[in-house]
């Protein structure tokens, strides 16, 4: 996708990301990792780095104006990761309802692209189905055509 | 296979290791000429390790659960299976 993306530092393994949000709110930390879950499955993380916690969150709201430019990078770890290793299938389930509307709309934002290297399959709360747009799902599934 | 040697196949030519002085020690972060659709990258060794932080552990709970109560898409059973 030619959006524009933050520039990322990556682990070896290409299963840990860090960017630097910018905006109005700051200069905001953000983490993207993927977690082993079953053979050739990872889920798909991603939250504000709490400093004083030492731990990322979620549950909060940037609001630092740049979400398109966010998503755009947290979706381009997916492909950097699914490069190097195209069996690699990633779960994704939003912490809210709020946050997997917000990843839907992103890739319905971008299917036709998307689509063109992806098969993205999304749970409509009853069962898996191609994903398609003006349709709520509460979870998804990426992997390599 | 080695993890530079993998990353030339995947990625083409790795631009020069950037070093960093880091309070006495030096850190090696190289950098990945990205392909289509990815973001630029730099690979540090030193990255903490989001994936063993309690935040991430729950996060793996719930995809599996998810996952054991749903299930997975057709084919994609078979996928894991095999």
């Amino acid at each position: 996708m030619n959006l524009p993306k933050y520039p990322v530092t990556v682990s070896d393994d290409l299963l840990v990301y860090e960017f630097f949000s910018e905006g109005p709110r700051g200069h905001i930390r953000k983490g993207v990792f993927y977690t082993r879950i079953g053979k050739d499955l990872y889920n798909l993380g991603f939250g504000d780095w709490i400093e004083k916690l030492q731990e990322l969150d979620d549950s909060s709201r940037t609001n630092n104006g740049d979400r398109d430019k966010v998503l755009a990078t947290v979706a381009a770890t997916a492909i950097a990761l699914t490069n190097r290793f195209p069996a690699i299938r990633i779960f994704i389930e939003g912490s809210t309802a709020a946050r997997t509307r917000l990843y839907q709309i992103g890739i319905g934002s971008n299917l036709e692209e998307i689509n063109e290297d992806f098969d993205i399959q999304g749970f409509t709360g009853e069962k898996w189905e191609s994903f398609q747009r003006r349709r709520n799902y509460t979870a998804f599934l990426i992997s390599r055509k | 296979m080695g993890v530079l040697s993998k990353e030339k196949e995947l990625h083409g030519i790795l631009d020069q290791p950037k070093i960093i002085r880091n309070f006495g020690q030096h850190i090696y972060m190289r950098t990945i000429t990205p392909k289509k659709g990815e973001p630029l990258m730099t690979i540090d060794p030193n990255i903490p390790d989001l994936n063993k932080t309690e935040f991430a552990q729950k996060k793996a709970e719930r995809a599996r659960a998810f996952i054991a109560k749903h299930g997975l898409p057709k084919g994609e059973e078979r996928k894991k299976g095999k």
